[in-house]
């Protein structure tokens, strides 16, 4: 295989799946007015995350995966219970109770026990596309030589894709109005819980390979660059997802090869420059769609 | 109540609040016969949002010797009751259109993993041309007016095949034609034997809209036929003045003081 | 470096942690008040791109890249411009407040991860580094660090105190506020300005991604404990200078723990401990 694709082609799949993965998803979030509540499992993820392995003692995906999905679904209900306690609002819960995680997984994480887990807090940040790259190996089908973040991200945009479809008709209507579906779903409590569950293994997927500040954009940018110009939720996560890819796929070839694009001394962070496209596409869609409005009225 | 039949709603000795020790409504007891037709009536700040809300569990702190919907507990009863929120609760920016809203009334009845066919589309159609939107089924909901939104929430309740329909202000800021045409949707439903308690803040219409009402201020001051419950003596207790011609006026204004 | 240089800015760090912690806690009094809890996450994580920016900047100038002021002064541009945007862009249709929060932290500490690789790429950069930003080091500050964060964090101080009336009016009580014909808006700003004061003062100890917790946190534990205005100030103040104090002492007596991680930790302590009065206390609506 080509040297070039052998570096691009792994981690353009990574992006997409992630965006796959989190914009789908994204869009239950936005639609309920949780956007913030992302940013704060992607936060609180981490203790779980460092105690899966040093439970375990080993890196097993498993074992990390459940720890990080139960931090991640603690950190939301402890926040959910702060704001009735301690009658704090909902930003501030939701701030205390992540900082308090992401704090206690960057001790773990700095602590001689967890040194192994082979996961600094800068990618924890800012994610590691740059390192993916396919080996192709030498006595082995092709596919052993994929690295093991993007199986592990085409699992999340498996399990975000299909618990979208499944729990569509429910996730909508819990969104649209809570008080009437948690009286008269079908089994709302069931479906929240999923939901929650459902993202933070999905977080957890991306995290490790995008960092969590790509996790954050591409699971409240997309949703809100469709926002506008949607007129289902269908619609809305469909157009989400195209346009989140897009701007996925460009903004990792820039940053991937800027030295050649935009004659940088070195290669810059993609992870960090697909964020800001996309966070700078939301502004960007709403100015589109009044000047489209405007121009038809 | 007529014959032996279960009252719609019942509830006895409910007292409920946002706060630990605090209730805002305090030892609640009354009854709704099925096909009644109540107005929830009281000044601002009286408790009538709490209470039903209280009533649907949607308040943290409930405590009622007894409340019953349709005869049972309300887990059991919960597909047989519509809760109609103020509309200014609701996100109208969502992207849906009329017939969509409508559909989700019928979810529960589709269990967990059946998908929304044309069996489903058809019966939310029947419902929106209840209400008399069956040119607007592809509308975009913030597209709608003020009073097609309240019938799109109904039309939703329909489409539920509730039998108890509590409504929280259904008449707030629409304008007169469409609060005509609603008040018929909602009298078409009595007549065929469904009931309906709303929440209600203009004195003034109780008596064309409503057969019954509840005069509330944090705990009930009068109950019955409306004529019964709207008068000088109770209408002061509750907003604290005298000629009902004031207390109407003063109610549109949201601004009674409490006795 | 002689030992009794390394006392003196061994104090002046420990000095400097408590006015940051003190700040902190007394602007974090007003901006729960307010709600405006995670603006200051917003304006932590926006300070990246300012820094990185005041970094290159000061390599091209030929001012040395880690020049305290520059750095300062680019954390507090971008933080205020992100604080700035999020109200602006919650303004758009179907973005809303929340929408709009994450949004902007996006954007920013995205921009900031871009421009932070262009300093990790440059030749000074890679060395110095601003790594310790990212999680706080007391460690690695020098001289003039200590000193620039004891300037900013004395004015800021001082204007919090000189404005402390029309703020709190503002903060608990809005509407009387309007009706005496207080500037709501300008003492909003005011509050705005700083809280990006104090977050970029603390950036150095803290760092930008836990930086908000200083702000957030010794509040949260202060309401539990205090029912008066006056007191909970003074009571998040004291807080934040303590367990500010606190994490510093511990980051330095465990090899590797980042400051902020460990003054984090030590705040939510404090929380938890003060949680149990808070439901005692409270007989009152809020």
């Amino acid at each position: 295989m080509n040297a070039a694709l052998a570096v691009d082609l792994p981690a353009l799949a990574a992006a997409l799946l992630a965006t796959l993965a989190c914009g789908t998803l994204g869009n239950w979030l936005v639609l309920r007015k949780e956007s913030m509540t992302g940013d704060a499992i992607a936060h609180a993820v981490l203790p779980g995350l460092v105690a899966g392995f040093l439970v375990t003692g080993t890196r097993s995906v498993a074992a990390m995966f459940i720890g990080a999905a139960i931090a991640g679904a603690a950190a939301v209900v402890l926040s959910t219970l702060l704001r009735r306690v301690a009658r704090l609002e909902a930003g501030a819960a939701l701030g205390l109770v992540f900082t308090a995680f992401f704090a206690l997984g960057v001790l773990l994480l700095e602590s001689q026990g967890a040194r192994q887990v082979d996961l600094d807090p800068e990618c924890v940040l800012f994610g590691s596309l740059e390192t993916l790259f396919y080996a192709a190996p030498a006595d082995a089908p092709w596919h052993a030589g994929v690295p093991a973040e993007v199986w592990t991200l085409a699992g999340a945009a498996a399990l975000a894709a299909g618990f979208s479809i499944v729990f569509g008709k429910e996730l909508a209507s819990l969104a649209f109005d809570p008080a009437h579906a948690r009286l008269a779903g079908a089994a709302p409590r069931f479906v929240e819980r999923m939901l929650l569950a459902v993202v933070s293994a999905v977080i957890v997927a991306s995290f490790a390979a995008v960092g969590s500040v790509l996790v954050l954009a591409l699971l409240v940018c997309p949703a809100l660059i469709a926002a506008p110009h949607a007129r289902s939720v269908r619609g809305q996560i469909l157009l989400s997802v195209a346009i989140g890819s897009l701007l996925a796929a460009a903004g990792y070839l820039v940053a991937a090869h800027a030295d050649e694009i935009l004659g940088t001394r070195t290669a810059l962070n993609s992870a960090g420059m697909i964020a800001t496209l996309l966070a700078l596409a939301v502004p960007c869609s709403h100015l589109v769609r009044a000047a489209v409005s405007r121009r038809s009225a | 109540m007529s014959g032996g039949a279960t009252p719609a709603l019942e509830t006895r000795g409910l007292s409920a609040g946002y706060l630990r020790d605090e209730p805002v409504v305090r030892d609640i007891s009354f009854t709704l016969a099925r096909g009644s037709m109540t107005a929830l009536i009281g000044p601002n700040g009286a408790g009538k949002s709490t209470l039903i809300k209280a009533m649907l569990g949607l308040v943290p702190f409930v405590t009622a010797e007894r409340i019953a919907f349709l005869g049972t507990d309300l887990a059991t009863a919960r597909d047989r009751v519509a809760y109609i929120p103020q509309r200014s609760q609701i996100d109208w920016n969502f992207p849906a259109c009329a017939l969509d809203i409508v559909e989700m009334g019928l979810y529960p009845s589709l269990g967990l993993f059946r998908r929304a066919g044309r069996e489903t589309r058809e019966k939310a159609r029947v419902a929106l041309a209840t209400v008399g939107l069956a040119d607007s089924a592809r509308a975009q909901i913030g597209a709608l007016s003020g009073g097609q939104q309240q019938r799109v929430l109904v039309a939703r309740a329909l489409a539920q095949d509730a039998e108890l329909f509590i409504l929280d202000e259904p008449f707030a800021n629409i304008d007169a034609f469409t609060e005509t045409s609603l008040a018929e949707v909602l009298r078409g439903l009595r007549d065929r034997g469904r009931t309906i308690l709303a929440v209600h803040h203009d004195l003034r219409s109780v008596r064309t809209h409503f057969d019954d009402a509840i005069l509330l201020s944090h705990t009930i001051v009068a109950q019955g036929a409306v004529a019964q419950v709207m008068t000088d003596a109770t209408l002061a207790q509750a907003y604290g003045f005298h000629a009902e011609g004031r207390a109407e006026d003063r109610a549109e204004h949201h601004s009674g003081p409490r006795a | 470096m002689t030992a009794g240089a390394i006392g003196a800015n061994t104090l002046g760090v420990l000095v400097g942690c408590m006015l940051f912690g003190a700040l902190a806690g007394a602007v974090g009094t007003f901006v729960l008040a307010r709600r405006r809890a995670l603006v200051a996450d917003v304006a932590g994580h926006a300070a990246l791109p300012g820094v990185a920016l005041a970094f290159l900047a000061g390599e091209a100038l030929g001012l040395g890249g880690r020049t305290p002021w520059l750095l300062l002064l680019g954390g507090a541009t971008t933080a205020l411009l992100a604080a700035w945007c999020v109200p602006a862009l919650s303004r758009l249709r179907r973005i809303g407040p929340d929408g709009a929060t994450a949004v902007v932290l996006a954007g920013f500490f995205g921009l900031g991860a871009v421009l932070f690789s262009i300093v990790q790429g440059h030749p000074a950069g890679s060395q110095g580094g601003l790594r310790t930003l990212l999680f706080g080091s007391a460690a690695a500050m020098g001289r003039a660090e200590v000193v620039a964060l004891l300037a900013l964090a004395t004015v800021t101080l001082a204007l919090l105190i000189v404005f402390l009336r029309g703020l709190t009016v503002v903060a608990f009580d809005e509407d009387f506020a309007r009706s005496a014909g207080l500037p709501v808006r300008g003492l909003d700003l005011l509050l705005t300005v700083l809280l990006v004061a104090t977050v970029v003062a603390g950036m150095q100890m803290a760092g930008i991604v836990l930086v908000v917790a200083m702000v957030i946190t010794p509040a949260a534990a202060a309401r539990n404990l205090g029912g008066r205005i006056g007191s909970v100030t003074a009571i998040a103040a004291i807080l934040g200078a303590v367990t500010a104090a606190a994490g510093v002492i511990a980051s330095r007596a465990v090899a590797g723990v980042p400051t902020g991680a460990a003054m984090t930790l030590a705040a939510t302590a404090a929380f938890l401990i003060t949680v149990p009065f808070g439901r005692l206390a409270r007989g009152s609506p809020a």
